[in-house]
């Protein structure tokens, strides 16, 4: 079921709108329980997920037992339970949100394995995993040079053998060696 | 005496080096393939096919089903060392075998998996000797309606997977069943939320999910954690449990192997339901019911105990009657064929050697795998001494490499990352995550079977049909009974 343009404008116009409420309602949640904008945000979320969900659902095929009957009531579902959740914290029924640990080694990593994601596409999976490994060894401070060649080397060699030559997986081998040796 | 006499004849066609050294094979690769992210049973058992074409086709099969229930065990070695669960079914052996590990008792966790596989396994089979064609015939009869019923009873394990917070277990397993309606709608042929992406026509795929919530979650919270000392794990121990250890969770592993049985016999049930179910019985009438998720050793034998006998129940339609009930059996009936050979009645009657080795093939293979198991478990302990700054890095690129093996696509990788990223939300806030699995894996079941059950013969379909209605109402027994178990022990 395709969405057509005005149909597209206003599903983008009605998710900047819930998250635009969902923002407000953080700002309201940090200024008078701050120790809960984490335990705030998931249910929160979650709620304009489904909404957005409903919202496009609504294009579907209105039948009897249609296509349209399921997702809406999971979505409902997860509105009402969300509610209960977010009531809770409202009511200050629950606990405080877990303690913030090194995100930012947490964001590092995230980064490193996305750049790999897409590294794949562009140096191809045997390069790319091999950076990948010994620049994330090295980022978590592991500096045994040895153990760091060895085990990126090795890794690539499995794949290479186990994945690419036995099970026949056509893994990524990068737009570059495509374009030059292919 | 026929019974007796064919099982003899099975027997005597294992007789000889050559057909043990090709369960030990078997069992071998399907251990590799079980413990590997992405290499489902059926991908193993798939892959090995076209080396089995120029064997006799006893000997074929053999191979082929050693793979098949071996794999099966394989996937709780990386579930309880790692928290990566090679197979979809071994996703609750990780909530028990996880802990188990942290603990410095991962002996005793890939101890009681592998006990639990084998009894599992073994009752499975004998099962599948003495009721395959009858057991064939009842599973056929199911109507819509009583496998939308068996599907509640399975959602309605949530329950008992909340730690304390229904809610938001419930709002996992809502997240699941949402994830599920992505892609083409199974009745209308509607696409639904696919945004034009080609790659959502089929929804998302359940191995890179399964990777993305429980491994790379685990890693993600780890670093943030920032314990990259060698693990957070006391002292690794590759102890297996004590004969009185096992003694305690007997009842746990017989009962988990007939609930295992009975749901891998439904087509389309499958071992990851059984494991659920199995799990949810397991807590509801253990003794210690608090322990489960800390490090239960019955939640461990409850789990595994389920999906390995789920194998000899998922044989019953295919051997029985021809009809394949899960992907595996899928690419077993394609095997059969190529041996010009036709699982059904006819094939009891006209190739009895065959069906019979195939019989004794699976009791010899379980006994295989208990002896590889418990010398290799010994090395597999070791992966969990290696630096965590090693460790996690290995994770990822098993994760990466596991989601793209699914497919071959990039999308499941991407998606894994996704998953990984919500897994961690949610174990970060309290909200598990074995119930988006289950939410994802009973998600088209559900749907399918509610809306064909009411298309055909309305709402009080459920109702009047008896095997719907016991399963139904075992299902709202078991949702509500812990909550009100719950609400008591407030009130106290």
């Amino acid at each position: 079921m395709e969405i057509n343009i005005s149909e597209g404008l206003n599903l983008a116009l009605f998710s900047l709108m819930l998250f635009f409420i969902e923002g407000i309602a953080a700002w309201w949640i940090a200024r008078n329980r701050r120790e809960t904008l984490g335990s705030f945000l998931v249910p929160a979320t979650l709620i304009v997920f489904a909404l957005i969900l409903w919202a496009i659902s609504r294009s579907f095929p209105d039948e009897d037992i249609g296509p349209i009957v399921i997702p809406q009531l999971w979505g409902t579902l997860i509105l009402i339970f969300c509610g209960y959740v977010i009531f809770t914290i409202v009511r200050r029924k629950t606990g405080v949100d877990p303690k913030t640990g090194n995100l930012k080694m947490l964001a590092v990593v995230v980064l490193l394995l996305l750049v790999y994601f897409f590294a794949m596409n562009i140096i191809g999976y045997f390069l790319s995993s091999f950076l990948f490994l010994g620049t994330l060894m090295y980022v978590l401070s592991y500096r045994n040079h040895k153990v760091i060649w060895s085990i990126s080397t090795g890794w690539v060699l499995f794949s290479y053998l186990i994945f690419y030559k036995m099970l026949y997986i056509a893994l990524p081998l990068g737009v570059i060696y495509e374009t030059f040796f292919e | 005496m026929d019974l007796i006499n064919n099982l003899l004849l099975g027997f005597s066609s294992l007789a000889g080096w050559q057909p043990i050294l090709i369960i030990v094979g078997g069992v071998i690769l399907g251990i590799i393939a079980g413990a590997m992210p992405g290499l489902s049973p059926s991908t193993a058992v798939a892959l090995l096919v076209p080396f089995s074409y120029t064997m006799e086709p006893a000997m074929a099969l053999i191979l082929l089903t050693s793979i098949y229930i071996a794999s099966n065990y394989g996937g709780s070695i990386t579930a309880v060392l790692i928290n990566t669960p090679g197979t979809p079914s071994a996703a609750v052996t990780t909530l028990d075998g996880y802990p188990l590990t942290l603990k410095g008792e991962a002996g005793k966790g890939l101890g009681t998996a592998l006990v639990a596989s084998t009894i599992g396994g073994a009752v499975g089979v004998l099962i599948l000797i003495l009721f395959a064609v009858p057991l064939a015939k009842i599973a056929l009869q199911f109507s819509s309606a009583d496998y939308f019923a068996l599907a509640l009873f399975g959602l309605a394990t949530v329950a008992s997977m909340g730690s304390g917070n229904i809610a938001k277990a419930l709002i996992a397993i809502l997240f699941g069943l949402l994830i599920k309606t992505i892609g083409i709608d199974p009745i209308s042929g509607v696409s639904r939320f696919t945004f034009g992406i080609d790659e959502l026509y089929d929804g998302f795929n359940l191995i890179p999910a399964l990777i993305g919530l429980f491994a790379v979650s685990v890693v993600f919270a780890k670093v943030e954690e920032w314990k990259m000392g060698p693990q957070d794990i006391v002292k690794v121990s590759n102890k297996l449990p004590s004969f009185s250890e096992f003694w305690k969770i007997k009842m746990t592993i017989l009962r988990s192997s007939v609930i295992g049985t009975i749901i891998g016999i439904f087509p389309g049930a499958g071992a990851t339901i059984a494991s659920f179910i199995s799990y949810d019985v397991a807590k509801r009438s253990s003794k210690t019911p608090e322990q489960f998720g800390k490090g239960s050793l019955e939640g461990v034998a409850a789990a595994e105990g389920a999906n390995s006998s789920s194998v000899g129940g998922a044989l019953v339609p295919l051997l029985a009657l021809g009809i394949p009930g899960s992907a595996t059996d899928a690419v077993l009936l394609g095997a059969f064929m190529l041996h010009d050979l036709n699982p059904g009645p006819l094939l009891f009657r006209d190739s009895p050697e065959i069906v019979y080795g195939i019989f004794t093939s699976l009791i010899v293979a379980n006994l295989v795998m208990l002896i590889l198991g418990l010398y290799g478990n010994r090395a597999f302990i070791k992966v969990v001494s290696v630096p965590a700054k090693i460790m996690y890095p290995m994770i990822l690129a098993i994760a990466i490499i596991g989601s793209f093996a699914v497919n071959g696509s990039l999308f499941d990788v991407a998606a894994c990352i996704g998953f990984g990223v919500v897994g961690w939300l949610f174990k970060r806030f309290g909200y598990p995550v074995a119930p988006v699995v289950l939410g994802i894996v009973l998600g088209k079941m559900i749907e399918e079977n509610y809306r064909r059950a009411v298309m055909m013969h309305g709402y009080s379909s459920f109702f009047m049909d008896k095997v719907s209605l016991v399963m139904l109402s075992l299902a709202a027994i078991s949702f509500i009974y812990p909550i009100v178990k719950q609400l008591r022990k407030k009130n106290k």
